[in-house]
This record gives C-alpha cells, sequence and structure tokens, in this order.
C-alpha cells in the first residue's frame, strides 16, 4: 500500500478535482508571433503552471503567425502533467513531430482521457488487463 | 479444494480468494506478499508492482492513478460485496507439480521430485536443517485431470498470460499436453505463455509450440556460466545448458520467442555475477529481475564476509564503467528496443543491493549453519564447493568447513 494512503477506503473519499498540474515551459527564439492555447484558451508565453480535473484531456496547440525563416521559432523546453515528463520526451506522437515550432500553422499535442491511461500506454507499460 | 471438484471460476471467487482480496483492498499485508514487499526495500519491480500496472496503477502516482484506471469500478465491487470479482482471471499461474530433473541446493521438494528424494536421506542426517518432505501426488500423472483441467482452462474468456510453473516444465508432458489444447481451441494466438526451464532439456516439440502462440516467453535458468552452476544447480551440465541455450537464443529469430534469464544469486554465485552480466551483454538477453534469495536462509547473499563484498562491487563496477550504464527504470524488459537499458537496470539493482544490504542479524549463526548445510548435501554427491568456489576457501575453514 502506497504510503500516502491507509486502505482503499480513504482513497475514495480523495477529491479528484484539480489534479492534474500541467507545467509548461516556452521559448521564444529570435522574432515570432504567435498563439498558444491550453484546453481552447490561449494563455501567455511565460504562463507555467496549470491545473486541470483529474479526467480532463489535455492540448497544446501553438499557432504560429509569423516568424524570420531559419533564426527565429518556439521551442517547448518542457511540457509536463505530475511532473511526468511529456515533451520533449514524446514529441514524436504530436501533429508534427517536434519540439521546435518554426514553420507557420497549427502545431498541437493531444493527451486524451484519462491521461495516466495514456501516460501508461505511451511510455510502454505493458497490457492492461 | 483441488481442481478435481473446483473449476478456475470457482476458486476465483473462493472464500480464500475473497478474503486475501479484502485484505489487500484494506490496506493489509497477507504473509504471501513478504517476498515482493522485501525487495521493493531495494527499489525492485517486485510481482506485486507489476501487478499494479495491469490495472493502469503508476505506484508513484498511485492515488491519481488508481481512480483512473480502467478497473476502478471493480475495485470498488470487491470493495462492497467482501472481496468478489465480478472478472474473469487474464492473467494464469499454474503449478505443473514438482517433477523435475534437477535439485539444486537453493531449490525445495515442493518444486522438485529429485530434491525431494534427496531430503529424505538428508533429514536423517542433519534433521535440525533438512525436514521431512511430504508425499507430493501431482494431478499431472492423472490424465483425465489434465483433460478436464484444459477444458476448464479453455473456457475462461479472455486469458491474456499463462505461466506454467514446475519442476522442470519442458520434463513434463502436461505442459506439452495444455499447450497442444490451447492451440487446438484457436485461442493460442491470442494468449502468451510463459514458462521457465533449466536449460538441461531442448525437445524438438517446443519449436511448433513456440510458433504457434502470440508470444513465449522463456526464463532459463542459470546461476553461473561456470562449472559452479553444476554445483548449484546440481546434476547439471552447464556446458550442455548454455548448448541449449544457444538453440533458444536462435529461435528468438523466427518465432515470438523472448527469452530471459532467471537468476537468483545465492552467497557464492554473487561472486561470478559480473560474468552472468558480460553474458547477457554479449547474447542481448535481460535477467528477468533483480531476484534476491529469500530461502533457504543459509544461502543469503547476506552471508558473504566483507572483503570478498567488496570484490565483487569491484567487478561489477567495472562493468558499469566499461557499458556507461545507469538506471533507466524500464518497467516492460520484454520489449525488444528495451533490452540494453533493461540490462543496465538490472545490473544497477544488483550493485545497489550488494552496496546496501544490511546482515541478519543471526548471520553468525547462519554462516555455520552453511557449512553443515553444504556438508551434508557432499556427503551425499561427493563434490566439494572449494572446487567450485575456492576464493571461498578461508571464510568456510573459519566456520568448520
Amino acid at each position: 500500500m502506497h504510503q500516502d494512503i491507509k486502505t482503499f477506503s480513504d482513497l475514495t473519499a480523495i477529491d479528484t478535482r484539480h489534479k492534474l498540474i500541467v507545467g509548461l515551459q516556452l521559448q521564444k527564439h529570435g522574432q515570432t508571433e504567435s498563439i498558444v492555447k491550453l484546453n481552447d484558451c490561449v494563455i501567455a508565453v511565460d504562463q507555467i503552471r496549470f491545473e486541470f480535473d483529474l479526467f480532463d484531456p489535455i492540448k497544446l496547440e501553438i499557432e504560429l503567425l509569423d516568424f524570420v525563416e531559419g533564426t527565429s521559432g518556439i521551442e517547448i523546453v518542457n511540457f509536463n502533467v505530475n511532473e511526468l515528463e511529456i515533451l520533449p520526451k514524446y514529441q514524436h506522437l504530436a501533429s508534427k513531430p517536434t519540439n521546435y515550432i518554426d514553420f507557420l500553422g497549427v502545431w498541437s499535442f493531444q493527451i486524451p482521457s484519462p491521461f495516466y491511461i495514456w501516460y501508461h500506454q505511451i511510455s510502454g507499460q505493458g497490457f492492461i488487463a | 479444494m483441488g481442481i478435481a471438484n473446483t473449476s478456475i471460476m470457482q476458486f476465483y471467487n473462493s472464500d480464500y480468494m475473497k478474503s486475501m482480496r479484502n485484505d489487500l483492498l484494506n490496506g493489509q499485508r497477507p504473509a504471501g506478499c513478504a517476498n515482493c514487499y522485501y525487495s521493493d526495500n531495494f527499489d525492485k519491480l517486485s510481482g506485486r508492482r507489476r501487478q499494479f500496472l495491469k490495472s493502469g496503477i503508476n505506484e508513484k502516482h498511485f492515488e491519481l492513478s488508481v481512480r483512473s484506471s480502467p478497473h476502478y469500478a471493480e475495485f470498488l465491487h470487491s470493495l462492497d460485496n467482501h472481496g468478489h470479482s465480478r472478472m474473469a482471471p487474464v492473467d494464469l499461474q499454474i503449478d505443473l507439480g514438482n517433477t523435475c530433473n534437477g535439485a539444486c541446493i537453493m531449490c525445495n521438494p515442493m518444486s522438485s521430485s529429485r530434491l525431494a528424494a534427496d531430503f529424505v536421506k538428508l533429514h536423517k542426517i542433519k534433521p535440525e536443517i533438512f525436514y521431512e518432505p511430504p508425499n507430493r501426488e501431482s494431478w499431472i500423472h492423472n490424465p483425465d485431470l489434465v483433460k478436464k483441467f484444459a477444458e476448464d482452462l479453455t473456457s475462461i474468456p479472455g486469458v491474456k498470460y499463462i505461466h506454467f510453473l514446475g519442476g522442470e516444465t519442458l520434463f513434463i508432458d502436461a505442459f506439452y499436453t495444455l499447450c497442444e489444447e490451447l492451440i487446438a481451441a484457436g485461442l493460442a494466438k491470442d494468449i502468451i505463455v510463459g514458462t521457465t526451464t533449466n536449460g538441461s532439456i531442448y525437445d524438438e516439440r517446443i519449436e511448433k509450440i513456440i510458433s504457434e502462440f502470440k508470444e513465449f516467453h522463456l526464463g532459463l535458468s542459470i546461476e553461473s556460466v561456470t562449472a559452479l552452476n553444476d554445483y548449484v544447480r546440481y546434476p547439471a551440465n552447464t556446458t550442455q545448458v548454455l548448448e541449449n541455450f544457444d538453440k533458444f537464443f536462435k529461435l528468438r529469430e523466427t518465432t515470438g520467442l523472448h527469452v530471459s534469464l532467471r537468476i537468483t544469486p545465492n552467497v557464492f554465485t554473487i561472486y561470478e555475477l559480473d560474468r552472468m552480466f558480460r553474458y547477457m551483454i554479449e547474447n542481448n538477453v535481460i535477467a528477468e529481475s533483480c531476484d534476491i534469495l529469500a530461502d533457504p536462509d543459509c544461502l543469503l547473499v547476506e552471508l558473504m564476509p566483507d572483503d570478498i563484498r567488496q570484490e565483487i562491487l569491484d567487478k561489477i563496477d567495472t562493468v558499469i564503467d566499461e557499458y556507461s550504464m545507469n538506471k533507466t527504470y524500464v518497467t516492460n524488459p520484454r520489449r525488444n528496443d528495451l533490452v540494453h537499458r533493461a540490462i543496465a537496470d538490472v545490473i544497477v539493482d544488483y550493485r545497489n543491493f550488494i552496496a546496501n544490504f544490511s546482515r541478519p542479524d543471526n548471520v553468525e549463526q547462519l554462516r555455520y549453519k552453511l557449512v553443515d548445510f553444504l556438508k551434508s548435501f557432499e556427503s551425499l554427491r561427493g563434490n566439494s564447493i572449494i572446487d567450485y568456489a575456492p576464493r571461498y576457501k578461508d571464510f568456510l575453514r573459519s566456520y568448520g568447513y
């Protein structure tokens, strides 16, 4: 039994709201114009912490409206959920497999609900019975 | 209760199983889980933790991942119904009895018929160490029971994994019969089969069976790649064993065979662990996990003297440095793309265990018991541990060998 809980009965009484803590660190390189959205809400590039319900899907979208070819772009330095690294580690699952956006248009990364089952699968933890 | 009058599904919701589930749901630690809890102390991915994963539970994020588990409603149902389950087993461990052609010194009569025969004599030599083994009638020698069990097995919906336990499984006809029944029932393509062999046998029937199942996971039991294995896994012929292992390694190329080593180092074989690690790396084969011997207590790794302990650490560190290894926490070591990382994990796990273990309070008593234990076996077998593990000569002499 995990040290933080005594019995399974205790577990059922836990309030599960706001239990996915998303950490995001973006780095602008050079001159760019962009719109960053997390679950369809526009966020500032320097915002770093967000809270969601345990069963919320998560969608990160970055739309690059303007940039200078070869010298500018937006880097996703770190995107984590409950301190589990999602990007850059799993960038191959993004709409375009990169964590450096230097192209016009929308780049997105989607995590379906529930997060922990998705994470179990993409991190290769074996079959769920 | 036995398979003659109880089906698998009846047992699954028997009072015994319901009580076990209830205990787990209420935070108890059933005695049968002791080995896993012991292994957890060394940050090893124990069987207990592996079962969590089958429900999608991440132990480091326990509360949230339990809530997210597709089995959450089933856990609640069991909690509200005294441990009853609405599910069916997906992972079966089938005990085929103790029929075995080996008599390993760390084994027990319940798992080896040959060792059981030895124990009858050993009990007369040293009754305070060796118990008189009970007669064990195995169901596998009754063709009607094997047939009934095969029918029962093929009727369970959604089985994903079956592990066959022995004895020496490849030495037991019922193993082949049950596999062939699963194939005939058209279920094999959806089932992963696992078993363990001591490598003494390579029966060509196994090639067809391996090719029919979705995957076949074969554990290869070995304690050392040197003659020390002959002593510990008596009466092994390690040269022959390694030749058979090579055949299994080759089968990986053409079938869904996954091979892993099943090592459980004891006070002697731990000294050659670095050589075992090199064998793993050379043959691209993992050790299933960092198994740590808990019984018999007189063979505990923890009994080794300090100078040998340091020597072992130095040798393992040389391997770790040579291959630039570090711990990466691979939880599914059967993925072919993760073999090298899984090997590194096991090596680092063992290294950490050897560096950090504490000696039992009765270590001196156990060392004297070790000598009595060995001398009893050697009086039957006419061999001597000194010939196989000369580095331990002074240590053993100081305890009366």
